[in-house]
């Protein structure tokens, strides 16, 4: 039986914790206290280095080691952009910590700014999220003014402010050199890398950029220390993620869980198993940007490594499972079109190739498909794939590719017998 | 990007090893080792993008191809740039790329000098495998020059990134997202982009094309001749595209020391004229007397007239003017003419008011001998401008200088009677008060002599103290002063002012450039062949008769001293600041013989009108702003009008004084062994890119100028105001107004400015007059109607009005007698 594990959603189910003293008398903002008083900068980087926590927004890459790349003796100023631009489909964890845990999130804002000695957090919030966006400033607010952020922060002589940045609702955003553009003021368009955030980031200064999840954890690390989170999970995947399972099962949600759990236990176990008793045909990994990976592949332990070796990814980790009657076509063409339609059109294969894509699919499921698109559809693949400017472009072949590998018959059952799809959804622009 | 000098980097590029600069950019170490990477959205001019992904190479220890364009050379890297892979990874681009194209080439005017055309053939993709429905949108004009077809474009953004990165007018920007974006306008009135022209070219497709040269002809069809523009004194180097004897269209022809291969959309634009001469055979007469006559009989009546007019009052009854846009050439066989052949003193070149003789050594000392090159100005610590709207007076020039201090330490600095409005103002600026520069001008040397920075000018003066280089470019604001040249000896002041400081402070003394933004193509040619006694001399020294001026001159004629007025390719009713002197003259002369291309004022009242043929007909040499002498080719338009040369000569066999030579090379090759910095040219061996003229003095000559100037004295004290006249009159310089030259050519009322009062707020509620009002603007020696504009640029107490408004002539205000224009605004009833 699959338990969670509830680190950051510890206090779900505490009435009111995106209020200050609610969340100060559930033990909030102790980390805070314990990082600027008992530890240097260094020590907090170290201690995030050896907790082992990875960056919890789709790469997993180290945090800590992420924070040191920071130049230290840099002259001007240094910045935290905390990536709150959460638009993955499937993906809704960082919607519940902004709307129901604000505070944790800017604890931990606080004490990565203390580590890496940034004077200035954007928290980059998704256009869509109102809600959202009025607790974080709310809450910011409520830190304002008990001292926890500002000018000398608790007397500590480390000062840092807090400002929250909207979006104009781009998936593109959540992509961090995307991200700080928009940030900036312009059009959110990625950018070459290298130079990483790190070393130029938001207007040219150094910048670290962190997901809302992976902030959010932080007070835990250094509440608890480093051996207590490196002792949950695996060996290369170590802590807890929260886990956004939705799709066709019984009670679809956000479960945190320990690294290294089966995806059958979380599927099964925690989110009651498939609905209607149907069975399991396929199931997302990470979110509609990670390849379908089949029924058989659901025993897997939930991890980075265990997910890329079976062909895909953690990503940010949202289980999308779909029952035996699904329409994989369909389903695909839903994902292909988002992908179209939130490509940025900075670079050429993303750009032209995500809609010609969408126009494949489209065309079959009128039932226009003829024999040569499915090896059209994989050679615009492998000419998309790791060609573009930014991850975008790997992110929009991973469901073509695995639906036409495991789901091929399904396909040509559309072509060859010119089947004709039922829409509910008109699109809107062509 | 600038390659950081000294460091090499050696790595290897297909097996073949190349050592380059360190910073160098990998497709340019791979052109380096003979290797061209294909890019479409990279451009020498713009920073790397990396979204056209054409230009995906293998280097060894990456994961997945990068993009060279991106890439930075480092030592011992291994880079494959032609494998299978990459043909397999650039064909795919290439599809990408052409998925949405249409397939219009034979009726595209980019087809011929396309670069995805070229590469698509190249890469062999004769079949698509797109078969849904492209993408269209119907075509929007960006400017009233430039047509966007949305359908070819490939959106490698240079063009947006042209108007952010180096005309920074921000006129473009892309719309919507994924494969729906799009190029289009913000869509605010907002200052006009002088270069948008130059996104044709830079448009790797047909997508952004001008509205002039659409369906004109195919690039192959065009005969090129490569030439010097003549719009202004930048002198950019352009090539003229010309088909069955008509100019179609212009480009730039790429003179790294000049222009770096952009043009302003004037020079690229206003070429309808050629086409559409109005003059073919000379006219006798005025009004409804006029009539076409031969040119056997024009050189007779020409020639009478002369004779009769030299028998009777004597050769100084005779008095000529060139103006100053014709070629070096034409110069020295004026003079020659004028001087030896009609045995006239009052002659004049160009069109200054510079008034040489007063103080020749001073002041041809920093018209010739310390004026900087092009490169020399971009490379200075400080550029100062005074006076001068820069982008209006010296388009390219501007842009260059904003190009090159992108991103660097350096700065342009402005000083002038009002802050030049529009995106390209300088980023540090002070004003002086209007017409009274002078008094500025001794502000700012008490300043640097006393060390004191904390003054009005306190910024500006610091900086001329801390520059180890300095370029002074100055203007129309002090070129079109009656005292002309007492702005330029208060600033040779100033720079021997700075000069003392650093001196006194124990810095090197380092250099201080002036060069004047004359306005015409050639009027620093004129300027050298006004003076040419003291060139040819090779030292500055005071000549033996006293110099004839414009100002004398016309005045002679108003005073009926001089009988016969011959003007060749002027117009000084509108370029004279003094309207009513010229009308004097004018009026008071018995004869006017005027030869020109173009009908305007004077052309109206001439008693013998000669055209000549224009601008694209033309061999010589100009001389431009920075001091570069460059040739004049003529393109294969037949015209059978005769040039300068040819008129001159006529007339000279005519009246039996012999004969002058027509062909440029030979007046050319006799001056060039006179003048010792072209002594080493001839005519056919003058480079593409221009000769540079070199009239440095050794640094003894360069002491005895400083003393000269040590002893001038000037008088800063400010100009004492005007009863009932509570305006001071500017007057400011336009790139496009309505001069002959655009009235005939097409598109240009779109972009020519109405005739404007420009007022500051305060003032305009202060005299009651409102936004957009007509006015009259009044002077004591005139007045003009106008239309009254709220404007913040421009200083409390002063109208600023352009100085070329043929319906309300600016110089119909302004006296030569007197050193400051009040003028007075009332609301018109």
């Amino acid at each position: 039986m699959t338990e969670q594990t509830k680190v950051v959603m510890r206090l779900d189910g505490v009435g009111d914790v995106h209020r200050l003293d609610v969340y100060e008398a559930n033990g909030g903002y102790r980390a805070l206290r314990k990082a600027l008083a008992e530890m240097k900068p260094e020590e907090v980087i170290e201690e995030v280095k050896k907790s082992g926590l990875r960056g919890k927004g789709g790469a997993g890459f180290p945090a800590g080691v992420k924070w040191s790349f920071v130049p230290k003796d840099y002259p001007g100023p240094k910045y935290l952009a905390c990536n709150a631009d959460e638009g993955e489909p499937g993906t809704f964890k960082d919607r519940w910590i902004l709307e129901n845990n604000p505070h944790e999130m800017i604890e931990g804002c606080i004490i990565c700014a203390y580590a890496v000695g940034l004077s200035h957090i954007y928290v980059y919030c998704r256009g869509e999220f109102y809600e959202g966006k009025r607790r974080i400033e709310q809450a910011a607010q409520e830190a304002y003014v008990k001292g926890y952020l500002g000018d000398n922060i608790l007397g500590s002589g480390f000062s840092t402010h807090l400002t929250v940045h909207t979006g104009a609702g781009s998936y593109e955003c959540g992509e961090e050199t995307a991200l700080l553009t928009s940030l900036e003021g312009g059009r959110g368009h990625p950018r070459i890398k290298p130079p990483f955030p790190a070393s130029e980031g938001a207007w040219g200064m150094p910048t670290v950029v962190n997901n809302v999840e992976t902030l959010a954890t932080v007070p835990a690390v250094i509440a608890n220390g480093a051996e207590w989170h490196a002792g949950m999970g695996t060996e290369k995947s170590k802590g807890i993620k929260m886990v956004c399972v939705s799709g066709h099962v019984e009670r679809p949600g956000i479960y945190e869980v320990e690294f290294g759990v089966p995806i059958s236990g979380i599927i099964c176990d925690l989110a009651g198993g498939v609905w209607q008793g149907r069975k399991l045909k396929g199931y997302f990994p990470g979110g509609s940007s990670t390849p379908v990976l089949p029924p058989e592949k659901a025993e897997l332990p939930y991890d980075y490594e265990s997910i890329a070796e079976a062909g895909s990814m953690l990503g940010s980790g949202a289980i999308i499972a779909f029952d035996e009657e699904t329409d994989v076509v369909r389903m695909a063409e839903v994902i292909a079109r988002f992908y179209a339609w939130e490509s940025c059109g900075k670079c050429t294969p993303c750009r032209e190739g995500t809609r010609w894509m969408l126009q494949i699919y489209e065309r079959i499921l009128k039932g226009g498909g003829r024999k040569e698109d499915l090896d059209i559809l994989l050679s615009i693949c492998d000419n998309l794939e790791f060609r573009s400017l930014c991850p975008f472009g790997d992110a929009a072949v991973g469901v073509v590719r695995s639906t036409i590998n495991l789901y091929r018959d399904e396909y040509e059952e559309y072509i060859r017998e010119h089947k004709v799809y039922r829409r509910k959804f008109v699109p809107v622009r062509h | 990007m600038d390659a950081r000098e000294g460091k090499l980097v050696t790595l290897t590029i297909n097996g073949k090893q190349v050592t380059v600069p360190e910073g160098t950019k990998l497709t340019d170490a791979a052109e380096a080792a003979g290797f061209k990477i294909p890019q479409f959205c990279a451009h020498r001019w713009l920073e790397p993008l990396g979204a056209c992904r054409m230009c995906l190479v293998r280097i060894e220890k990456m994961p997945k191809l990068e993009t060279a364009c991106t890439t930075v050379v480092r030592e011992g890297m291994v880079v494959t740039t032609e494998s299978d892979e990459i043909r397999q990874a650039r064909k795919a681009m290439l599809e990408f790329h052409l998925l949405n194209h249409p397939l219009e080439c034979p009726v595209c005017d980019k087809g011929g000098e396309c670069e995805l055309q070229d590469l698509t053939e190249a890469h062999g993709l004769t079949k698509s495998r797109y078969v849904e429905d492209k993408l269209a949108r119907p075509d929007a004009m960006l400017t009233p020059f430039l047509r966007m077809n949305y359908k070819r474009c490939i959106m490698c953004k240079r063009c947006v990134r042209y108007c952010e990165e180096v005309t920074g007018s921000h006129l473009l920007k892309v719309d919507e997202r994924g494969a729906w974006s799009h190029i289009a306008t913000y869509g605010v009135e907002g200052p006009a982009d002088y270069f948008s022209g130059n996104m044709i070219e830079l448009c790797p497709v047909g997508a952004i094309t001008s509205e002039l040269f659409r369906f004109r002809g195919r690039p192959w069809e065009l005969h090129r001749t490569r030439t010097v523009c003549n719009q202004c004194s930048v002198g950019c180097s352009v090539e003229l595209h010309t088909r069955q004897n008509e100019l179609l269209r212009i480009v730039p022809g790429v003179n790294p020391y000049v222009d770096d291969g952009h043009i302003c959309d004037r020079g690229r634009f206003a070429y309808g004229y050629a086409n559409n001469l109005p003059f073919s055979q000379p006219m006798v007469g005025k009004g409804g007397e006029r009539r076409e006559v031969s040119w056997e009989e024009a050189e007779s009546i020409a020639a009478g007239k002369i004779t009769e007019i030299t028998e009777k009052h004597g050769a100084n009854a005779l008095g000529l003017i060139a103006g100053s846009g014709l070629t070096n050439e034409d110069y020295v066989a004026f003079r020659l003419i004028a001087h030896t052949h009609l045995g006239t003193e009052n002659f004049f070149i160009g069109e200054g008011l510079i008034d040489v003789s007063s103080n020749p050594l001073a002041i041809l000392h920093s018209m010739f001998f310390d004026a900087a090159s092009i490169s020399e100005i971009l490379q200075s610590d400080l550029i100062l401008s005074v006076g001068c709207d820069l982008v209006e007076e010296a388009p390219v020039l501007a842009l260059r200088i904003g190009q090159t201090l992108n991103g660097s330490q350096r700065k342009l600095i402005g000083l002038c009677a009002y802050k030049p409005p529009g995106y390209w103002s300088p980023q540090e600026h002070y004003c002086y008060d209007p017409g009274n520069f002078l008094a500025a001008a001794g502000e700012i040397i008490r300043a640097i002599e006393a060390g004191d920075t904390t003054g009005r000018y306190g910024g500006l003066v610091e900086r001329l103290q801390q520059a180890r280089t300095a370029a002074i470019i100055w203007g129309q604001d002090l070129l079109r002063h009656r005292d002309a040249d007492k702005c330029l000896l208060a600033l040779l002041k100033i720079k021997y002012a700075a000069y003392r400081w650093r001196e006194a402070n124990g810095m090197e003394r380092g250099h201080i450039s002036l060069n004047p933004a004359l306005r015409s193509a050639n009027a620093t040619g004129a300027l050298v062949l006004n003076n040419l006694e003291f060139l040819v001399r090779g030292q500055p020294e005071r000549p033996e008769r006293p110099h004839a001026t414009m100002r004398g001159l016309l005045k002679k004629a108003a005073a009926g001293e001089i009988k016969l007025l011959y003007l060749t390719g002027i117009n000084p009713l509108m370029t004279f600041i003094d309207r009513s002197l010229v009308e004097r003259a004018l009026d008071a002369v018995d004869f006017l013989i005027v030869q020109d291309v173009l009908s305007n004022e004077v052309t109206e009242r001439a008693d013998l009108l000669l055209p000549v043929a224009p601008w694209p007909c033309r061999e010589g040499t100009y001389v431009n702003f920075g001091w570069r002498l460059q040739r004049l080719h003529a393109t294969d338009i037949v015209t059978n009008l005769p040039s300068n040369l040819e008129v001159w000569n006529r007339l000279l066999i005519k009246l039996g004084k012999g004969s002058h030579s027509t062909t440029p090379a030979t007046i050319f090759d006799e001056i060039a062994r006179l003048m010792p910095p072209i002594s080493h040219l001839t005519f056919d061996t003058i480079p593409e890119t221009g000769s540079l003229l070199d009239f440095r003095l050794d640094e003894e000559s360069m002491q005895k100028v400083a003393e000269e100037v040590a002893k001038v004295e000037l008088d800063y004290s400010r100009y004492e105001p005007m009863e009932g006249y509570p305006l001071v009159l500017v007057q400011k310089i336009y790139l496009f107004r309505n001069s002959p030259r655009m009235r005939l050519s097409q598109k240009m009322d779109a972009v020519t400015p109405e005739p404007l009062a420009q007022m500051h707020p305060d003032d305009m509620s202060e005299y009651g007059v409102a936004d957009g009002q007509e006015v009259t603007v009044e002077s004591v020696n005139g007045a003009i109607e106008l239309i009254a504009r709220r404007c913040d640029w421009v200083q409390p107490g002063s109208v600023v009005i352009s100085n070329y408004l043929p319906g309300a002539p600016t110089s119909s205000l302004v006296s030569v007698d007197e050193n400051i224009t009040y003028v007075r605004v009332r609301p018109l009833q």
